[in-house]
């Protein structure tokens, strides 16, 4: 996936872009691999993804695990058109079922990273916009603390409580229907 | 407090998570701008999310402007089953009784509608829902019987039936003034529990008078269960019209001896104790108070949480709401109550808005994602949607009781209508919808006419086994994927309208590219079938639909669908008459005929026959390609594949 090549000579042309790291590695993906960011396909239209794009917010490492989210949502989506029409698939409609529980899976195993990895995932998704990485990224944050008292969550996150006794209580106060 | 550490205690117990923090680490979450944070937090239930009000600084004021509520009875289920641990032991049969209160709430509803008549003709502004309740809570027998009966069961329907009746006409009157009081109960932290009888209390009073008059004696004996919760046994007919008197009443409310000699149990119990002890006062089982506790304890939490939290945000400017009273533990009254919570938010909470008073908001609203679990909607909600949600793409109603009798948008894009029940003659207009879902819909002897020309995807799926009514589909002509699924209709004695309308369904669907049809059956041969053509049907999946007239069914499917590229038949009922000697199909004249003239139409058809082994009327796969293949020249050998399940 990350392809050592040059941004000059890219390979496929017209439908590869080269995509260019913080710390300078390029990676060359599909144009529909990366018109999953909208930051990128506004580029694209924009034509001024000559040379490659450079993503100064995003490391390599990062950018990796992001492309890897973008192509298999993207042969996913092109693979659900093709398959229909063939004959050996099952019924359509459990084909979409199929390729549905595929992607949870995919998605699922993308997540098992650490809290590190997760929240450069939240920016990157939310830098290049990339919405369907954004929800899927914070959406893992919300279940983290699901069902967690706000003690629990700032430790788990090292949130530093910086309200006195008392404007905790305040709050408490006023906000006391949601606490019973 | 209390509650708070057993809360705490209950996570750490049950929920000991994987991913523990480092302590090394740096505060992530925190430092993620705003926007984030409220994608984060719309991924939260709504109590979570304001409960993060408390981390720091930097959380105090995000909840405000979360873009996303999702209020959710769930939420609040834990405790309770906590407390119903403790006590266990011999309330169960009781509270047994309760859950079949509630459980059966809805099958009262749905075989209530004669008591919604009474209602409606009561004159009351939302006799809809008042008469429902009345009649819903199947209470106003347990009712009658309860003021004199210690029996718990009784107690509890008589203490629902008091709030609900009450809690829905006060919304049309003075519910605002109720909503104003149960907001500055919670000011008032030394009233802890308040929020319980804030809610009940409010609710109630707001209602007083007016229920009084709609419904006579019958509301305020109903009244006066769950009233003397809010004005601590007050007489009932004294708090009515006076929306003062709620606040007072409320703050004089908290009597904290009452609670302590009743049980153990937290105390925002003690409302529902004393309101249960003051409303029927003839129990003195303690044991079965605390069963009345359990019962309502969550559901006040949840209602004192879901009222405050309505109040103080502004549905106007969310872009997704979401409202769930979830089934098995919600109180019959509930699904009014969060009825009305939802009328007053619609009505009112646009702050700033010059039309507050008039009613409805005017304007039109950011809100682009609603869904509403297990909640009854008016007329009023049909009427506010197409005026107010210009912005609405995606409604989902599961669960709910609809009595809305026509509702426009001309900005839905997705409709889901789940499990619930329509009790009018109603209709759904929308230019815009793309995507329609209606998955066990029930009707009634109604019908639901739904106009929709863009619908794209349709998704059928209804038992029409067990009621009269109908849902009309009009002409979708921009169709493309179409499943249809009529449960049941085979075996039941009712004939439902909805399926002898199979072709008109057909019809109004017939430029659909992929179809899939469960449970059709002989009756898809209407009257007159030659005017029907699939022009753009690709892909056909019959499953468990009737075939055993002659093929007729599958010919007519054929002969109608010239690009058709694979029929898949899926358990489908076949033709029985066999040869005895052979063990194959013998055909009859007509059927071979009819079926040498698919040849034309379909040359290149892939068939696959997925079939039981066993079952009856549904097997004998073999036996049927070799019928297909004896009547049809086109059809090759290797474009049929059989496949057999159990």
């Amino acid at each position: 996936m990350a392809s050592a090549g040059s941004g000059d000579e890219k390979a496929a042309a017209a439908a590869m872009i080269t995509l260019i790291s913080s710390d300078n590695e390029k990676f060359e993906v599909t144009e529909a691999t990366a018109t999953l960011s909208q930051t990128i396909r506004h580029m694209i239209e924009d034509g001024c993804t000559d040379g490659g794009v450079p993503l100064p917010n995003v490391t390599s490492k990062i950018l990796a695990r992001v492309i890897e989210y973008c192509k298999k949502h993207a042969t996913a989506a092109a693979g659900e058109e093709g398959s229909s029409s063939s004959f050996s698939d099952a019924a359509f409609l459990e084909v979409d079922r199929a390729f549905l529980e595929e992607l949870e899976e995919f998605d699922d195993a993308f997540l098992e990273v650490d809290r590190a990895t997760l929240f450069d995932l939240i920016l990157a998704a939310n830098y290049l916009d990339i919405k369907g990485l954004l929800n899927l990224t914070c959406q893992k944050v919300a279940d983290s603390v699901k069902g967690k008292t706000p003690e629990q969550i700032r430790e788990m996150y090292n949130i530093v409580n910086d309200l006195t006794p008392e404007e905790e209580a305040e709050i408490r106060r006023e906000t006391q229907w949601a606490f019973e | 407090m209390e509650l708070e550490d057993a809360f705490r205690k209950r996570v750490r117990t049950s929920g000991g998570d994987g991913d523990g923090g480092c302590s090394a680490c740096p505060d992530w979450l925190s430092s993620l701008p705003d926007c984030l944070l409220h994608v984060i937090m719309s991924f939260m239930k709504a109590r979570q999310a304001v409960q993060t009000c408390v981390l720091s600084k930097r959380w105090r004021h995000l909840w405000h402007s979360v873009p996303c509520l999702d209020i959710d009875f769930d939420e609040f289920k834990k405790k309770a089953c906590a407390s119903d641990n403790s006590s266990a032991t011999g309330g169960n049969g009781d509270s047994g009784s309760g859950g079949n209160d509630n459980s059966g709430s809805v099958g009262n509803e749905n075989s209530n509608s004669g008591g919604n008549d009474n209602s409606d003709s009561g004159g009351n502004v939302n006799s809809g829902t008042s008469g429902n309740d009345n009649s819903g809570c199947g209470g106003h027998d347990n009712f009658g019987s309860n003021s004199n009966n210690p029996d718990l069961g009784g107690n509890v329907n008589s203490g629902s039936g008091g709030n609900f009746n009450s809690g829905t006409s006060g919304n049309d009157n003075s519910g605002f003034g109720g909503h104003d009081n149960s907001a500055s109960h919670s000011n008032n932290p030394d009233s802890r529990g308040n929020g319980n009888s804030g809610s009940g209390g409010n609710v109630n009073c707001g209602t007083g008078g007016n229920d009084n008059s709609g419904f006579g004696g019958h509301d305020i004996s109903g009244f006066g269960g769950h009233d003397n919760s809010g004005s601590h046994s007050n007489n009932p007919d004294s708090s009515s019209d006076n929306p003062d008197s709620d606040g007072d009443s409320y703050d004089s409310d908290p009597d904290p001896d009452s609670y302590d000699s009743d049980s153990d149990i937290p105390d925002s119990d003690r409302d529902t104790v004393s309101s249960y002890r003051s409303g029927s006062d003839v129990d003195d089982n303690n044991y079965n108070k605390h069963k009345v506790k359990d019962e309502y304890k969550d559901w006040e939490d949840f209602e004192d949480f879901a009222v405050s939290l309505m109040y103080r945000c502004d549905i106007a400017q969310l872009d997704s709401f979401r409202l769930n009273i979830v089934g098995s533990r919600t109180p019959e009254f509930g699904y009014r109550h969060a009825a009305g919570w939802l009328r007053r938010m619609m009505k009112y909470c646009a702050p700033g808005r010059a039309s507050q008073h008039v009613g409805l908001s005017s304007g039109s609203w950011r809100l682009k994602r609603l869904h509403l679990g297990h909640v009854h909607l008016d007329n009023r909600f049909g009427k506010h949607v197409s005026s107010v949600c210009h912005s609405l793409e995606e409604l989902e109603l599961d669960n709910c009781t609809c009595e809305i009798r026509s509702m426009t948008s001309h900005s839905l894009k997705t409709l889901v209508l789940k499990n619930g029940t329509w009790r009018n003659v109603s209709k759904i207009t929308s230019p815009t919808l793309k995507t329609l879902v209606l998955d066990g819909v029930s009707t009634g002897d109604h019908v639901l006419v739904i106009l929709a020309p863009a619908v794209a995807y349709l998704h059928l799926d209804v038992n029409v086994g067990y009621y009269h009514g109908s849902i009309s589909i009009k002409e979708m002509p921009s169709i493309a994927k179409a499943s249809i699924y009529l449960r049941d209709h085979r075996y039941s004695v009712f004939s439902s309208k909805l399926c002898s309308d199979q072709f008109k369904l057909l019809c109004s669907i017939s430029n659909v590219t992929n179809l899939e049809l469960f449970g059709f059956g002989i009756m898809v041969l209407g009257e007159e079938p030659e005017v029907l053509e699939f022009k753009n049907l690709r892909n056909l999946l019959l499953d468990n639909c009737d075939l055993s007239n002659d093929l007729d069914t599958l010919v007519f499917f054929l002969q109608r669908s010239p690009v058709l590229e694979k029929l898949t038949l899926r358990c489908c009922e076949f033709p029985r008459y066999y040869d005895s000697k052979k063990g194959t199909p013998k055909l009859n004249e007509t059927s071979s005929s009819q079926l040498h003239g698919l040849d034309l139409l379909c040359e290149n058809l892939k068939v696959e026959i997925i079939y039981k082994e066993y079952g009856y009327g549904y097997g004998h796969g073999p036996q049927l390609l070799e019928l297909l293949l004896r009547v049809s020249v086109n059809l090759s050998k290797n474009n049929i594949k059989l496949t057999q399940v159990n």
